[in-house]
């Protein structure tokens, strides 16, 4: 390459861009953020071509479906995880504890979304909806007919599974994107009814004094008790989830995934099985929303955002879509992380947006993830 | 109706838009033969097979399956649980999963109650037995077609050829009583595609009944007991491999679209 | 009857701001298949930029109907600048990869731009200088119309009627449709998609942009959440009329502004946000392929 190609070359690829993002974020950014945006496009510019031009695409050769069991170090991982999440309580403050219950809260929400998003292929941007119908479910049952946490345990997650059998059935035979479209309609529209039935909702000041779960002979109302129950429920669903994930349903959902005609060639009732996993989904997230209703003691349309379902979305994604503990270990990130980096509040969703896109760029499988 | 039919296509049609893609086709596939269907491109062979397997539903005319079943209108994985499999000509296959796991998932429905969910969800022995039970029959198969050596490889990395034997294999695992292949020669190279007739001789043998799509006519006189020629959508002629290859209409038929 | 016309006049103006976003939906989902969820941060940014240059003009000639002009073609010129960047940088890399990645990569830029612009402009709302002219208002029989709604409706319908002339009279709008029908067969006969696809980029969002300055006109204020909803709005007309259809489009947003005018004012003013996700949800199910679309979708 002479000298004047490769003049040419860096002015294309680098100097150009950076002039362009420059001049376009000033009317918008002021001149001084304008130069920082600048600089970031162009180390962004370095690593993509350093990483992406040159990543030939390895295929990991060995994946299989099939139940072996857990690896040494797997077993270990898990058991030191668990170890960690029964000690660490004991020592953190208040404040920390509340971080950490609401890790737990986005790990339920985003195994169960998990369910969808990983394990068929299929996008749901309304799921925040039924953690929020949980939520309320809890509220109004008890506030109405005094019905307590542990009879409306079941009754939440039940009840979002099944609202969901209203939005799975008729849209589930949609394309993708037309799917994730009516889920993101179904979410703001079950937003817009918590936020105006006012006679059931209370409208936007949302429901007060919802009791804490109570067991005879242990303490739950605590934040370290309550932490330990939202753990138990939690061991139970990565169980489960893995159960589901090793049995033929499990294989049902792949096989769907990754070719929906052959799917149905072997006999796979693929719109029944959407079915079932949309609402064991929905489930989950009902079933986390009462648990968050209780330990809030309060709910408020607020809490079920669209840009929350974005953020447990983000959690899947980034743990790696379809494993199990990838989308674990995305929820805690993504959770601890913010907290962590409390001084670039103002950022916070700027680098996680850039993170969205970033992922589907590099890796859209997921940090962790192999897609089985 | 033929009562040694297995399948009986009485006079169907289908359009789309203005084209007569199938025009009151009539086939009877008698049982224990290998039927060859041919014909020139666009002639509506695949769009058959389509309707035979529920992806497409004919305007008019019934399809039987062994007698008494009607498949028109039938939702694709209902039909293909009477046991008809097909393969396609573009490939169906489950491209990131291994190949011995592609042939697995085929069996998944056929074996469904062989556990229960309680089996399920503790990982019982009767699970863990069946379970390794049906690994092996995916990798007999996969030994049967010859690509044994690939079976931890996922689908998308096997050869073209590989692939159409793999998606074969992932049929044979559903025990089918009829078996529709869409063009398995194409794109095979002469040992695969010996191995491929070597296969279906011996799926023949186990009384499963096929039929072929395929263009090249010396794989189809090495194989077929019955042709049934296509061109624009008309079931041009039909009869024995030898009678079809003199007959003049067909032979035009290729000779002037090709 | 008074209120029923006053609705309607409402309705045609919302309608008119519908369809000039929802074009930009329907192009580019018509040409790549995606659905743009940036694409009401584009007409966020548009009103942004119509915002700057009225800052800059100062508020010495609030009379002078000419600054709405060089307000619309400065909101016009940044929001081309942005949708072009948007599509250069995040979804022209993986415009190939599975149609998830390049739907989540979407919902990325448009949190991103939405972010983007709250640190460069601040969370709170912003004024648009109040014009006096736009305010002038027509009573007839009751029945009052601003100048403002008819700037509205006057721009939406000299631009759509351009942008039909443009695509279906002119050679580079022949190569939009063909790219959009063919995308490999368009290659095939030299038409070079990247830059059409860009051209499409640039287009809907300009279109976007003038949308955006003209709402602020009409409302007074922006912020940098405003883009979400009216884009899910938009969006939902391009539905209606058939995603992919741009003659659709327009008769699609108008439709739905008339819906959720006359709903908000004969149903319920408290659901007036729901309307849109209902008919969203209820055409994907009932006509996927919109109300005048004939193809399956
Ligand atoms: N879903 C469809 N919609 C519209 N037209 C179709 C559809 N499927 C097939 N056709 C048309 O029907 C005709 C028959 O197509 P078909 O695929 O059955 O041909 P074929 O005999 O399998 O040809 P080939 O040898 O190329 O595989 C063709 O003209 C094709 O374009
Ligand atoms: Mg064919």
């Amino acid at each position: 390459m002479n000298l004047r190609t490769s003049i040419r070359t860096i002015l294309k690829a680098y100097v150009l861009p950076l002039a362009w993002i420059f001049a376009i974020s000033i009317p918008i950014m002021g001149l001084v953020r304008s130069i920082f945006a600048g600089v970031f496009v162009f180390a962004g510019l370095l690593v993509f071509n350093i990483f992406i031009r040159r990543k030939a695409r390895v295929q990991k050769s060995r994946s299989r479906l099939t139940y072996t069991g857990l690896s040494f170090a797997g077993r270990f991982a898990w058991v030191f995880a668990l170890a960690a999440a029964i000690i660490a309580p004991l020592f953190l403050n208040g404040y920390s504890l509340d971080v950490f219950t609401s890790v737990l809260f986005y790990t339920m929400l985003a195994l169960g979304l998990n369910l969808l998003v990983g394990d068929l292929g299929l996008l749901n941007l309304g799921y925040i909806a039924f953690y929020g119908i949980g939520a309320y479910t809890y509220a109004i049952l008890s506030a109405k007919f005094g019905i307590g946490f542990w009879g409306s345990l079941m009754l939440g997650g039940i009840a979002a599974s099944v609202f969901s059998l209203i939005i799975a059935v008729p849209t589930l035979r949609l394309k993708g994107d037309y799917l994730a479209i009516a889920t993101l309609g179904f979410g703001e529209i079950v937003r817009i009814v918590l936020n105006n039935w006012d006679s059931l909702t209370n409208g936007p000041n949302g429901i007060m004094n919802i009791p804490r779960p109570s067991l005879p002979w242990i303490q739950l109302s605590t934040g370290i008790g309550f932490f330990y129950l939202v753990l138990c429920f939690i061991i139970l669903q990565v169980y489960l989830l893995y159960r589901i994930k090793r049995s033929r349903f499990g294989r049902y959902a792949v096989a769907i995934r990754e070719n929906e005609r052959a799917a149905e060639m072997v006999g796979i009732n693929t719109y029944k099985i959407k079915t079932l996993y949309f609402m064991l989904s929905a489930f989950f997230g009902g079933v986390a929303g009462v648990l968050f209703a209780s330990k809030q003691m309060f709910v408020s349309p607020d809490s079920f955002t669209f840009i929350e379902s974005v953020y447990v979305l983000a959690m899947v994604i980034l743990g790696g879509m379809g494993n199990i503990a990838g989308v674990m270990a995305g929820a805690f990130t993504l959770v601890v992380l913010p907290e962590l980096l409390r001084e670039f509040v103002l950022y916070r969703m700027l680098i996680f947006s850039l993170l969205l896109i970033t992922m589907m760029l590099f890796k859209p499988e997921g940090l962790l993830g192999k897609r089985t | 109706m033929d009562n040694n039919a297995i399948l009986s296509i009485d006079n169907v049609s289908i359009m789309f838009g203005g084209l007569k893609a199938l025009d009151s086709v009539t086939i009877d596939i008698k049982k224990g033969e290998v039927l060859c269907i041919i014909g020139p491109n666009g002639a509506g062979k695949t769009t058959l097979f389509n309707c035979i397997t529920g992806f497409l539903r004919p305007s008019s005319g019934s399809i039987v399956f062994d007698g008494s079943i009607s498949l028109a209108g039938m939702k694709p994985h209902k039909i293909a649980s009477y046991g008809i499999y097909r393969s396609f000509q573009n490939l169906a296959l489950f491209t990131n999963i291994s190949a011995v796991d592609n042939v697995m998932i085929g069996a998944l429905k056929r074996t469904q109650f062989s556990y229960s969910i309680a089996d399920m969800f503790f990982h019982t022995k009767k699970f863990l037995t069946r379970e390794s039970a049906l690994r092996q029959e995916a990798e007999n198969l996969l030994e049967f077609m010859g690509i044994a050596g690939k079976k931890d490889h996922k689908a998308g990395e096997l050869s073209y050829g590989e692939r159409k034997l793999l998606e074969l294999a992932r049929g044979l695992i559903t025990k089918p009583q009829l078996l529709l292949l869409d063009e398995p020669a194409a794109g095979l190279n002469p040992t695969e595609k010996t191995e491929l007739v070597r296969a279906i001789k011996k799926i023949r043998e186990q009384k499963i009944n096929v039929v072929i799509i395929e263009h090249d006519m010396r794989f189809v006189s090495d194989i077929a007991n019955w042709i049934v020629v296509l061109d624009y959508g008309k079931k041009l002629a039909e009869g024995l491999p030898d009678d079809v290859k003199k007959n003049t209409a067909v032979i035009e038929a290729y000779l002037g679209t090709h | 009857m008074r209120i029923f016309i006053q609705q309607i006049i409402n309705g045609l103006t919302t309608g008119s701001v519908y369809a000039l976003i929802a074009l930009g939906y329907t192009m580019v989902y018509g040409i790549i298949e995606l659905i743009n969820f940036a694409h009401g941060e584009i007409y966020m940014i548009g009103a942004y930029g119509g915002l700057i240059v009225l800052t800059l003009i100062g508020t010495s000639h609030t009379s002078n109907i000419g600054i709405v002009f060089l307000a619309m073609g400065g909101g016009m010129l940044l929001s081309m600048a942005y949708g072009f960047t948007v599509e250069k940088f995040a979804y022209k890399p993986i415009r190939n990869s599975s149609r998830l990645s390049l739907l989540i990569t979407a919902l990325g830029a448009s949190i991103f731009l939405q972010n983007f612009v709250m640190i460069g402009q601040g969370a709170s709302d912003k004024n648009y200088i109040s014009l006096n002219v736009l305010n002038a208002t027509f009573t007839l029989y009751g029945i009052a119309i601003t100048l403002n709604q008819i700037l509205i409706f006057a721009v939406a319908l000299v631009i759509m009627l351009s942008l039909d002339l443009f695509v279906n009279k002119t050679m580079t709008g022949w190569a939009m449709k063909a790219t959009s029908q063919d995308p490999i067969t368009a290659q095939l006969v030299g038409i070079n998609v990247d830059t059409i696809v860009s051209l499409t980029f640039i287009i809907g969002s300009g279109l976007a942009g003038i949308a955006g300055v003209l709402v602020g006109f009409y409302y007074g204020i922006v912020n940098f959440s405003i883009g979400y909803l009216v884009g899910i709005k938009a969006f939902t007309a391009a539905v209606l009329g058939g995603i992919g259809d741009l003659r659709g489009a327009m008769v699609g947003g108008l439709l739905l502004g008339l819906l959720e005018s006359l709903g908000a004012a004969y149903l319920s003013s408290d659901y007036k946000d729901a309307f849109a996700f209902i008919i969203l949800i209820a055409i994907l199910l009932i006509k996927p392929s919109g109300l005048f679309g004939k193809r399956q979708a």
